[in-house]
């Protein structure tokens, strides 16, 4: 889905536990939660995370899966359940991804943004 | 009395200050232009208040150490001017419930409320005051617009009575009130919106990257250059020099006085390179070669960082930037380095750890060259070729890039992952433009004269002392011998501990072949941090950091010199 390289990859700034920064010690023979698969539930709703999402796509973030700390500076910035989100962008190669909410636009790095679950619009 | 201006980042509280206090703030389109705080006064009714312009923050339990400041800041307030982004409500309301929870007495500043319309955003502010409690004012700090309404309605805050609330209650109470006052209308976007959304997509993004930095280096030089050929060189040349022979024969062309203020003639002329008197090279150092570039960089880098294009670059760079152990972000202090080094080092202040506030400033130290510095290299290396100018830069960018990769391997922790907020693209109005180049202007002749001046004089005593000499033979084995330049250049490295464009200018006297003279300017570029930067270094870093700091440009500026010159 995302090219040779992305088992190398998810290792390289590997996440922590929710806070959004990576942690030294992580069990790195587990694959990473954030790269199993969008899960499609029964019916048209469809959630993925605002890294999955394409660009252009639109949706309502769910929840954020991840600490206190990283919760609060999402909410913060915004980025909160309930909350109508677009994806503007992403860099190649897991770089930062950027969504817009509101009249904000953030970009946030990719281990965070596939922290940010969403429920995408149905088509 | 103390007045606090408060609010997120990037809603304009500087410019609020400015138009509060009359005092200058430097202000800027992205999140965390001011780290420090800059205090003003003004008059509210009949007090006398002082106005502190604190650091932008989200909420009040910080993430960094600017957010720290503006956490801190607030226990020492009276008055609370909360600005708030009227085209972003929703989020800024947070903080501002936050604030209300703390009783001091507020007003409420709805800024950006020129922005409201042509966004599709009506909003309520009397509605919005009723429920808040406190004063609302609309303002458009930028035009002015409301600042009388903001003064008149500070004897009128309110002390709010709001009681505390956890973080989701908080976020409830704002959803309330932003559904009752609020209204937003469908519209479509606008050129400027487009072109920043492309900037945030890979292709296009690195498109205009590569335009935008590209136009920049030719409009720097052309303006620099120009400066230099046109403006400056003429009027050193045609209006100084008969000014300066005339004082110079009034001294009796020699003697004490004459080697202070005018200098050595070199074949019975004036040579503005050589001379070294105060009045000669000491006033033509800091005006004649660098101040033209300070002043063609200045205004770039001004203007984009008004238009908004620097978190834009961050967020193109922040894959790369990991790799330095720092992430995106740290690109606008290393660009700010660009022209100063010790702003760039303040600068360090919006990234959130320790380990990248050192790694940041230890790069920006050894890697990258103030526009003084680069004024001179480009002036002087550049009579040499345009390639030995390129291979000063390449050699400070691979050691910038190695140095960089080298010290995250090896400092303990990680860098954390960006997350910023992307300003919209703003039209940079020029006035704004102007009065930030002149600060910037202005600060560099007060850093730089002064400092140049106070140099030459020590060159001129040193050296009629002999000291020099003695540097010389003491330096001379790893002068010489490591870096293969003559040992008179030890005075110019050692000098370089003041000023380092006066540096570079004695390393032109000593007819050093061109690539001496790559050496040793890139040594001069890596060595110590000039005076003025050491100080910041040290008050930011604390000193056992710096020390390091320190210990690390040594060994770096001395042993890539030494490669150099075994290369060249």
């Amino acid at each position: 889905m995302r090219g040779p390289w992305r088992f190398n990859r998810s290792n390289r700034r590997p996440s922590g536990f929710g806070d959004g920064r990576p942690g030294r010690f992580r069990r790195r023979w587990l694959p990473d939660r954030a790269d199993t698969e969008p899960t499609v539930s029964a019916g048209s709703k469809r959630e993925t995370t605002v890294a999955r999402m394409k660009s252009g796509e639109r949706g309502t973030v769910l929840t954020i899966r991840g600490g206190h700390g990283l919760s609060r500076r999402l909410h913060a910035l915004g980025v909160r359940p309930g909350k109508r989100v677009t994806k503007v962008g992403s860099m190649f190669m897991r770089g930062p991804v950027t969504i817009q909410i509101d009249n904000t636009q953030i970009a946030l790095g990719f281990g965070m943004a596939d922290k940010v679950v969403v429920e995408l619009d149905s088509k | 009395m103390k007045v606090l201006l408060m609010g997120n980042p990037n809603v304009g509280k500087s410019v609020v200050f400015s138009r509060l206090t009359g005092v200058k703030v430097i202000t800027s389109n992205y999140p965390g232009t001011t780290v420090g705080f800059s205090k003003g006064y003004m008059k509210v009714g009949d007090e006398q208040a002082e106005v502190i312009d604190v650091p932008g923050t989200y909420t009040l339990e910080p993430t960094c150490k600017a957010e720290e400041v503006a956490a801190q800041m607030l226990e020492e307030g009276n008055l609370v001017v909360n600005v708030v982004d009227a085209t972003n409500l929703e989020r800024n309301l947070y903080l501002t419930l936050q604030l209300l929870e703390r009783r001091i007495p507020m007003v409420v500043c709805l800024n950006i409320w020129d922005d409201t319309k042509h966004k599709g955003i009506t909003i309520d502010p009397v509605k919005l005051e009723a429920l808040l409690n406190v004063p609302v004012i609309p303002t458009a700090a930028t035009k002015g617009e409301g600042i009388k309404s903001l003064v008149e309605s500070l004897s009128r805050a309110a002390v709010p009575s709001d009681p505390s609330r956890t973080h989701d209650e908080r976020w409830a109470a704002v959803g309330r009130i932003v559904e009752q006052v609020q209204t937003i209308a469908h519209r479509h976007p606008t050129w400027l919106e487009r072109l920043g959304d492309a900037s945030m997509k890979p292709v296009p993004g690195l498109l205009i990257a590569a335009t935008i930095l590209f136009v920049s280096f030719v409009v720097i030089r052309y303006i620099g250059e120009g400066l230099i050929g046109y403006v400056s060189e003429p009027f050193f040349e045609g209006l100084w020099t008969p000014v300066m022979m005339r004082l110079s024969e009034a001294l009796g062309s020699g003697g004490f006085w004459h080697d202070v203020l005018v200098g050595s003639l070199i074949d019975g002329e004036i040579d503005y390179g050589q001379s070294f008197g105060l009045l000669t090279t000491g006033l033509f150092i800091p005006f004649g070669a660098v101040l033209p570039y300070v002043f063609a960089f200045y205004l770039v880098l001004g203007f984009l960082e008004d238009l908004g294009y620097l978190p834009r670059l961050a967020v193109l760079l922040d894959n790369l930037m990991h790799r330095i152990g720092l992430h995106g972000y740290a690109i606008i202090p290393t660009l700010l380095g660009f022209g100063c080094n010790v702003p760039a080092i303040l600068a360090t202040r919006i990234l959130e750890s320790r380990r990248e506030r050192f790694i940041a400033a230890t790069l920006i130290s050894i890697g990258v060259p103030c526009a003084a510095l680069q004024a001179m290299v480009i002036g002087l290396v550049g009579d040499y070729g345009i390639q030995y100018v390129a291979m000063v830069y390449g050699t400070l960018f691979v050691v910038w890039v190695l140095l960089g990769v080298v010290l995250n391997l090896t400092i303990k922790g990680f860098s954390p992952e960006l997350l910023i907020e992307i300003p919209p693209y703003r039209l940079p109005p020029p006035r704004a433009l102007a009065t930030k180049l002149w600060m910037r202007i202005a600060g560099f002749l007060k850093e730089a004269v002064p400092i140049v001046l106070l140099g030459i004089l020590i060159i001129t005593l040193l050296y009629a002392g002999g000291v020099f000499d003695r540097i010389a033979s003491i330096a001379a084995p790893v002068v010489s011998g490591l870096l293969g330049l003559p040992d008179d250049a030890a005075s110019a490295i050692l000098i370089g501990f003041l000023r380092k464009d006066m540096a570079v200018g004695m390393l032109d006297t000593l007819n050093l072949t061109a690539g001496q003279l790559v050496v040793g300017t890139v040594v001069l570029a890596m060595f110590f941090p000039c005076i003025a930067s050491f100080v910041v270094l040290a008050r930011e870093l604390g000193a056992k950091d710096m020390l390091k700091a320190s210990a690390i440009m040594l060994v770096v500026a001395l042993s890539v010199g030494g490669i150099l010159n075994l290369i060249l």
